[in-house]
């Protein structure tokens, strides 16, 4: 084998690939309470850093002065829909009262002159839940199960 | 100056070689020498039927030897020069040395700056010939268990030649076993090429022209032809030193 440098390039756009896909999203940024106001936090000067060996030492450049923005809350994290995506057949089968509830909204939207469907509609209500809403969802969970039990479920 | 001899050879079928190499032979602006007598080869993909050719230029060049004359390319747009193959090649009983003898004649002669050659899967007088007289050997390689030990096996075999393995079908996360099987493999001492994605519809694809020169490109193919330009950049690296 000739003894010449080699190129590796496809193992290390290999590896990259699978680090990108094994590394976990960052956990969404906490809202900030209501009562807390923002205060612009004074820049603290950074520590001169040892200069290490064969390095030229000198001062270390102190943070900016400018105050820290205050940070909005994030908007709840909603699917993107578009027109092109393939649908899913949930096949789930619901008691009928809550199917003839469905109809009664849809025929009321339409005299209202608000044409929709079914699918439409519990696309929406999926839609509406977001992840922000954990704590609450479980709350109206153990509401609905307490008013229109379905069987063995697990306890909240 | 002679072409540069590419050989691109695989232990098994479907492991994208021929579509490597048509590739890999429009991208070097080469000759693409098709030494693979399989029906569904380069040959067909070129758009050449041997069934219905009066001649077979492959075969008659073979066996008027490396001093004889040099078979002539078929060339079209947008397609990679070809010297067609033949089924009768199958039943032949050339020499590997021949093979080598005649690719290195061939290579003097065309104008071309890279001869690709396609060769049949596994072991047989005509691959071995065109491994035998390559610059450089191709080798694509699918990161899965039974094709990484076919490729240790190709290692060992062919130690000694200048080899350029060339992942091909990588899903978007390619197995982390594998990959690391194949650092191992390729040891600091074989070149790995940048991976070939799996792209599906390259096989339900009736077009002639190859990916890399096709005009008018659509966004997949041209997401598939700047990864085979990419392989084709590596190929030049290896092959010119």
């Amino acid at each position: 084998m000739p003894d010449e440098p080699t190129d590796n390039s496809g193992i290390d756009l290999m590896r990259r690939r699978i680090e990108r896909a094994s590394r976990r999203p960052p956990p969404a940024p906490r809202a900030r309470r209501a009562e807390e106001p923002a205060v612009a936090v004074a820049p603290r000067e950074e520590p001169t850093p040892v200069a290490a060996v064969g390095e030229g030492g000198g001062p270390a450049p102190t943070r900016s002065a400018a105050p820290r923005r205050r940070r909005t809350p994030a908007a709840p994290e909603r699917p993107r829909l578009a027109p092109d995506l393939p649908p899913v057949n949930l096949a789930i089968r619901v008691r009928k009262p809550l199917d003839d509830h469905l109809a009664d909204v849809i025929h009321s939207l339409r005299r209202d002159g608000v044409r929709t469907s079914k699918v439409e509609l519990i696309e929406m209500l999926l839609w509406e839940q977001t992840s922000e809403d954990a704590e609450a969802l479980r709350g109206r969970l153990a509401a609905f199960r307490a008013a229109a039990p379905r069987g063995a479920g697990a306890a909240l | 100056m002679p072409a540069r001899i590419v050989t691109v050879a695989a232990a098994k079928g479907g492991v994208g070689k021929t579509t490597l190499a048509y590739e890999l032979a429009a991208a070097l602006s080469g000759v693409l020498v098709d030494l693979d007598w399989d029906a569904g080869g380069a040959t067909r993909m070129w758009g050449f039927d041997p069934s219905r050719a009066a001649r077979a230029p492959l075969l008659d060049a073979l066996e008027r030897g490396p001093d004889g004359r040099p078979p002539r390319p078929k060339r079209r747009a947008n397609q990679p020069a070809l010297v067609p193959s033949h089924p009768d090649l199958s039943a032949s009983r050339i020499d590997a040395d021949l093979v080598a003898d005649c690719l290195a004649a061939w290579a003097g002669a065309w104008e071309d700056p890279w001869v690709v050659v396609d060769t049949h899967p596994g072991a047989n007088p005509l691959t071995d010939g065109a491994i035998q007289g390559a610059d450089l050997v191709v080798v694509p390689v699918v990161l899965g268990a039974r094709e990484m030990d076919a490729l240790e096996a190709i290692v060992a075999d062919y130690d000694g030649y200048r080899l350029l393995l060339v992942p091909t079908m990588v899903p978007p996360v390619p197995p982390k076993r594998f990959v690391e099987r194949l650092a191992g493999l390729a040891d600091g001492r074989i070149s790995v090429a940048p991976p070939v994605s799996e792209h599906r519809w390259i096989r339900r694809r009736l077009r002639r022209a190859a990916l890399v020169v096709q005009p008018n490109p659509g966004a997949r193919v041209r997401a598939a032809a700047a990864e085979l330009r990419a392989v084709a950049d590596s190929v030049e690296v290896a092959g010119a030193r």
